[in-house]
């Protein structure tokens, strides 16, 4: 069969469509192909049949023009669609795959379409869904994964961050040529995402397209190409250079790049950063950096920055040292590092030199609190000497010196050095001004701070506890202390079921409130003080309180939803009779409640 | 009884918003009463609902493969979320008393009874056709037939490169006309045409189509030649009818359905379109919005296990009555149907049923599927080109082709047989589903061997090709779906 002459006279036919049938009278180069067709005619009988359609167009009457041209192009279509090509020359290779590292899912139509509406269009409560999708597994359906491609430009960047780190990097390099067909190194929001996810997929392979980035790409695009720079010896020049480019943000991913090269001329840009106008962007690279030499660094400008202090008579220039020094001192955060630590200890030591030197701003004082800071958060020695310093220190900085007590002194030890303060005399009307009253608040409030004090507000806190649980457990002593003195809060904090007292209290104080009480807030803290003291009598608590609510629900009665979780599960059943009769808006709450205390573990 | 399952009740449930407010019924405890018959094969219980009196709904498995719903409640939506909970209890193992069935219930059951006598007794008669009418109708769609034509030729005539928003709007007004006149399919292929002028949301923009470019040419001419196609048989088909004694409807073309005829199940079991006892294994399933019809349609590719023929399931939701048409989902079982009635129709025709009982799918009827696999590519392409040819073909049949290796030539995806036989795979051209080219890399390897590909083929006119789009892999042990 003459496929060139099918193909030609499709193309003609195609073209006499476009044009309109009024043309096609007459047209020649149509007309140039009948002979073609006749003669191919002779040997089937369809080139006979098209040759015969195509006369009809060229020399039929006007007004059949339309019908004949339709019959010519259904013609040729219908034996060009019995010639279409198959197959494809050439080396079959294997489909380079990668293991998901799991099991695949299949889910249904209705559960992803909403998924994959949520990743394809805009709106609100997307992220949500998309949260639990990936909570729940559901993103080893293999058909989300170009969706969740495309959501990389999303325009609510929540989205586009967490498919970017959470989602895509489960699919490896699979995705890589749909990354990189999509990639523009000139263009904002996803292709920076793109580069960043490219290169941690497959750093080696995607060198090529940072470089590219570096010389041509988009300031965003630009900024991820130095933050991927910095594992060849090649880099550094370039990266030394990018150090004085005129975008800060740029200049913001060349010190992190250097600070991560352990290199002589990464440390002398570094160096020269600290004593100019990007001191912050310097210090906060060296912060994240494992470089040892950079760390001493900080130190020697942190040391002629306090020494220098002394000599400065300007109040101004006195508090841009002290700006500086915190924030080199902040960057010091986490360190291992000898120096580091005698810096800290040595600026301890000087606390009385520094207390005398007046800022307008910040003064020498800021210094001893920023270094105290970092010393309850550093070594072993540092904690000791703050802790035993308990005493002269700033009451308001007691309370950091209470943790780092916590952590190198025994639970008798801190009790017998930290209660006193809970029991000295104060003059309350004072308040703040007093120091006993304020160092007495500060140790409570360390101890407050050990607990979720206000979990009924939130939904997702899944702990009434945020103390930290390698800490060794607080001295009993603490609970009788605070049940005697009776603070309610203190005894929430040191909360131990055990504690027949302290349940005694509880009830007692949620008893004599429900009596005075006109609505639920009236009791809600000693309710929820119940629940955390886990009172046998917490559930009877728990509906008398609710009682108090009357016909009318409110809105910001909604806390009580919060705390049906802390119930024991011996509390379903009343609580499904009480769902019965609430009604319907506020009802779905309710279930879910019950049904999270159901399933709990 | 059938063993009722929780999926079994989600399957049945109109969208998956229903399924929830059924399950919340259960939670709220909102069912005062839960009762069963005797015999195990009626559920029945009373509901709270907003007003003082209870709904009192019922779910009839006299017919295990129909079950009936009933509710006192005025939602149009069916099953209504208070028979959805019904079920969901007991699927749950709620308790459930053993009561007699009520009077008014039993009166309803045996108005069902007698309903369905009297429908298998008419089903066997010869329907009454009031032949003047029909006469009537037929000359209408004759007619229109001929305004059709008027105005196909008339765009053949302007040329479809001056073709304009103007144009294509007045054009879709026309179409619209055609509706009146007994013609719907043949309406909606004229806004077929139409709608290629238009953007993305089915509206005609002036200056998008200012910038037309090529790529809508060939299919605009494809396009026209269907219009032609439906002309030519629409007139013969009806002439044919007209000159029936009886003026039925022949049901040896797919032509009936292009020109909008809505087939009644009773019409095709009287044709003989039946296949008794068919047992259908769904191979993919998607869903999507066509802006041009305002509706969604709902598309299931199933093989039936005992004659390995791929057919289509179709449900139109228009978003005007989208609440109240239950939108289909992906089936994961067998369905076994008692009758299935086949459309008529060449390599993919439509099918429906009207009762269905699961049964859950096993590793032999996998087997099953890939046993009716093509493993001569050869020869699927000739039944597939062989199709094609046909005017009013479907444009993109599918088929179970058994590929010895799936791998790569260059960047493009491809599939050999047992004799060398080669297919390539594209996504181009067949958006109605999502891209699925994209995916096989993620697959296990040994989908890459042996294994069968359910493929929509599609020729393109343009480069002269015939490709097919993966749809869904067969393998031993599961059907991976690669589209939605």
């Amino acid at each position: 069969m003459s496929i060139a002459v099918l193909s030609q006279v499709f193309t003609e036919a195609r073209r006499l469509m476009i044009a309109g049938s009024v043309v096609a009278r007459g047209d020649f180069r149509l007309k140039k192909l009948i002979p073609s067709l006749e003669q191919a005619g002779k040997q089937a009988p369809v080139f006979a049949k098209l040759a015969e359609t195509a006369h009809a167009v060229i020399d039929g009457p006007e007004d059949s023009s339309a019908a004949s041209l339709l019959e010519l192009t259904s013609l040729v279509n219908a034996v060009l669609y019995t010639q279409g090509e198959t197959g494809l020359g050439g080396k079959l290779v294997p489909i380079e795959t990668t293991d998901l590292g799991g099991a695949m899912m299949q889910t249904s139509a209705r559960v992803l379409k909403p998924l994959l509406e949520s990743l394809s269009s805009t709106g609100s409560g997307r992220l949500e869904l998309v949260k639990e999708a990936h909570g729940r597994g559901q993103f080893r359906d293999i058909r989300l994964i170009k969706p969740a491609l495309g959501a990389l430009d999303d325009p609510y960047p929540e989205i586009a961050e967490l498919i970017a780190e959470k989602v895509l990097p489960m699919y490896g390099k699979a995705i890589l040529p749909e990354l990189l067909a999509k990639y523009d190194q000139k263009g904002t929001k996803g292709h920076p995402r793109r580069l960043k996810l490219m290169y941690a997929i497959d750093p080696v392979g995607t060198r090529t397209l940072v470089k590219a980035a570096l010389e041509g790409g988009s300031k965003e695009v630009k900024v991820v190409a130095i933050s991927c720079l910095g594992t060849d010896a090649e880099d550094l020049p370039y990266l030394v250079e990018q150090a004085s480019a005129k975008a800060q943000d740029v200049r913001a991913a060349a010190y992190q790049a250097l600070a991560k090269v352990d290199k002589p001329e990464a440390v002398t840009v570094l160096a020269k950063a600290l004593t100019g106008k990007d001191q912050v962007l310097a210090a906060n690279a060296i912060e994240q950096s494992p470089t040892p030499k950079l760390v001493d660094l900080l130190v020697t400008e942190i040391r002629a920055g306090i020494d220098s202090l002394a000599n400065t008579k300007d109040k101004k220039q006195v508090s841009a040292t002290v700006i500086r020094t915190n924030h080199f001192l902040r960057s010091l955060s986490n360190r291992d590092h000898a120096a580091a630590e005698t810096l800290l200890l040595e600026l301890f030591k000087r606390r009385e030199e520094l207390q005398k030197i007046k800022g307008d701003s910040l003064s020498g004082s800021d210094v001893i609190e920023t270094v105290i800071y970092q010393m309850s958060s550093g070594s072993k020695a540092s904690k000791r000497a703050i802790v035993k310093a308990h005493a002269e220190v700033p009451a308001d900085q007691l309370g950091q010196v209470f943790h780092a007590a916590r952590q190198v002194l025994t639970p008798a030890q801190l009790y017998d050095t930290f209660a006193p303060y809970l029991t000295a005399k104060v003059d309350e009307k004072k308040k703040g001004k007093d120091l006993a009253w304020a160092q007495r608040e500060a140790v409570m409030n360390a101890i407050h701070s050990g607990s979720n004090y206000y979990f009924y507000w939130y939904h997702d806190d899944e702990d009434l506890e945020f103390d930290d649980k390698a800490l060794p457990k607080y001295d009993p002593r603490w609970l009788d202390l605070a049940v005697n003195l009776k603070r309610a809060r203190l005894i929430h904090a040191l909360a131990r079921p055990d504690h027949t007292a302290a349940k005694a209290y509880a009830k007692a104080e949620f008893e004599d409130a429900l009596k005075k009480a006109k609505t639920p807030d009236d009791v809600r803290d000693q309710l929820a003080l119940m629940m955390r003291l886990v009172h046998p009598d917490r559930i009877e608590a728990f509906f008398a309180a609710l009682a108090k609510r009357g016909k009318k629900t409110s809105y910001y009665h909604y806390w009580f939803i919060h705390m049906v979780r802390w119930l024991p599960k011996e509390a379903i059943p009343q609580l499904e009779e009480l769902v019965a009769t609430i009604p319907e808006n506020e009802a779905d709450n309710w279930l879910e409640a019950i049904q999270e205390l159901r399933t709990k573990a | 009884m059938i063993p009722i399952t929780e999926e079994f009740v989600d399957a049945a449930a109109p969208n998956a918003d229903a399924g929830k407010n059924g399950r919340g019924l259960i939670l709220k405890k909102k069912f005062n009463k839960l009762h069963i018959s005797a015999e195990g094969d009626l559920l029945f219980g009373e509901c709270q609902g907003s007003g003082k009196v209870p709904y009192q709904c019922s779910a009839d498995f006299a017919r295990a493969d129909q079950p009936t719903y009933r509710c006192t409640c005025p939602s149009r939506q069916f099953p209504c979320k208070h028979c959805l909970g019904l079920m969901y209890a007991f699927a749950q193992k709620k308790p459930f008393s053993t009561e007699d069935v009520p009077a008014d219930l039993l009166a309803k059951r045996e108005k069902l009874q007698v309903r369905v006598e009297k429908k298998k007794e008419e089903a066997t008669k010869p329907k009454q056709v009031n032949v003047a009418a029909l006469a009537k109708k037929v000359k209408t769609q004759l007619d229109g037939i001929d305004t059709l034509e008027k105005l196909t030729h008339d765009l053949v005539r302007i040329g479809i490169g001056n073709m304009n928003a103007k144009l294509a709007g007045q054009m879709a007004e026309q179409a619209k006309r055609l509706g009146d006149v007994y013609l719907p399919g043949a309406r909606a292929a004229l806004y077929g045409y139409t709608q290629l002028f238009a953007d993305d949301d089915g509206k005609f923009d002036a200056r998008a189509n200012a910038t037309q470019s090529e790529r809508v040419y060939t299919e605009a001419l494809d396009q026209l030649g269907r219009l032609h196609a439906i002309i030519k048989q629409g007139r013969a088909y009806l002439t044919k009818q007209l000159e029936d004694p009886n003026l039925a409807v022949p049901t040896d073309t797919a032509i009936a359905a292009w020109l909008g005829h809505a087939w009644h199940l009773t019409e095709l079991k009287a044709a003989g379109l039946v296949e008794p006892d068919a047992e259908l294994v769904q191979l993919a399933f998607n869903s999507h919005y066509d802006a041009a019809r305002q509706e969604y349609i709902d598309t299931g590719i199933w093989m039936t296990l005992g004659n390995g023929r791929i057919r289509v399931t179709q449900t139109l939701r228009p978003l005007k009555a989208l609440k109240y048409i239950k939108s289909e989902d992906s089936f994961f079982a067998v369905a076994q149907v008692k009758e299935l009635c086949v459309y008529p129709g060449s390599v993919n025709p439509r099918v429906r049923w009207d009762g269905m009982i699961p049964r859950p799918l096993e590793p032999k009827d996998l087997q099953t599927i890939r046993k009716h696999g093509s493993s001569d590519f050869a020869k699927a392409v000739k039944e597939v080109k062989s199709a094609l040819k046909a005017p009013l073909a479907d444009r993109t049949p599918i088929f179970a082709l058994n590929f010895k290796t799936l791998g790569k030539v260059g960047e493009e995806y491809v599939i050999e047989d047992a004799n060398g036989e080669r297919l390539v795979l594209t996504d181009a051209g067949m958006s109605e589903e999502p891209a699925s080219c994209g995916v096989l890399p993620l697959l296990p390897k040994s989908s890459f061997a042996n294994q069968t590909l359910i493929a929509r083929f599609r020729h393109d006119l343009d480069t002269r090709q015939l490709r097919v789009k993966p749809l869904s892999i067969v393998t031993d042990s599961a059907v991976i779906r690669l589209t939605l």
